[in-house]
């Protein structure tokens, strides 16, 4: 089973191609009937994280602040499931593919809290990076290709420019660390 | 010694750059070049507090490791080194 946690349903932005709720599902299942399809509208919180993700063989991050996604990432971790990150910022985007026990996890990248900021958002650079990140829950199901494993996908769409960074699990991580 | 700096995202703007190689005296670490990178004024507020230490904001990774893991500003470089500096990008 995949997840895809969208924190808020109600709000509507310009950039979601798809409309959630009973909408929807609708759609989705229009487009595909052999997809089991489970739309839980509930928030995502320490308390309801847990038993959210319980069942689910990945998780795909849709979130749109950093303390939502450190308990998603501390989630992964400890049901070993696998997060495909993905964040963008105007014309910018990141997205990796954390795997648990494998791969630096999003502490080793993002050791703190970043404050929070309100940030601009171009509608395609989501649609580019959440691309990106179901190209790589698709290869991950399969098994197919080389994953963004330990590499930072960088997407500046103002230069029109794909780049990476080789990411390395920090051993003292506060989420993953072995020491 | 010549490290190599890539930077991305709204960095690119700081540093009206993508990438550069920059030479450094011997036995460098990051605060000496930081310091090399961020001449003026204004690029100094965007990268530090006014307590000296980086911004919260500010993610910089040596060969692939954050530098918090490691020895922070203090952390030495050696040539061939690469670092990259970037935002974390929090929307969604």
């Amino acid at each position: 089973m995949s997840g895809i946690l969208v924190e808020d349903e109600i709000r509507r932005y310009e950039r979601q191609i798809r409309i959630f709720g009973a909408e929807g599902q609708e759609k989705l299942r229009r487009m595909n009937p052999n997809v089991e399809l489970e739309v839980i509208s509930k928030a995502i919180d320490k308390d309801s994280v847990d038993k959210l993700a319980s069942d689910f063989d990945m998780i795909v991050d849709a979130m749109d602040n950093f303390p939502t996604r450190f308990l998603l990432n501390k989630t992964a971790l400890k049901k070993n499931i696998s997060l495909f990150y993905g964040a963008v910022h105007g014309f910018y985007g990141q997205a990796t593919t954390i795997i648990p026990g494998k791969t630096a996890c999003l502490r080793c990248i993002f050791p703190k809290v970043p404050p929070p900021i309100s940030f601009p958002i171009i509608a395609v650079t989501p649609g580019i990076i959440g691309c990106i990140q179901a190209t790589e829950v698709i290869k991950y199901a399969l098994r197919m290709g080389s994953s963004l494993a330990n590499r930072l996908l960088m997407w500046d769409g103002l230069n029109a420019k794909i780049d990476e960074v080789a990411l390395e699990r920090n051993p003292r991580c506060e989420d993953c660390g072995r020491e | 010694m010549q490290v190599k700096v890539k930077f991305f995202a709204t960095f690119r703007e700081i540093f009206n750059a993508n990438e550069i190689e920059i030479e450094l005296e011997s036995a460098p670490n990051l605060q000496q070049l930081l310091n090399s990178l961020c001449k003026s004024r204004k690029c100094r507020q965007q990268i530090f507090e006014r307590s000296g230490e980086l911004r919260p904001s500010v993610v910089i990774l040596k060969n692939g490791r954050q530098i918090q893991s490691l020895d922070g500003v203090q952390t030495s470089l050696e040539a061939g080194d690469t670092i990259a500096m970037f935002p974390p990008l929090g929307g969604g």
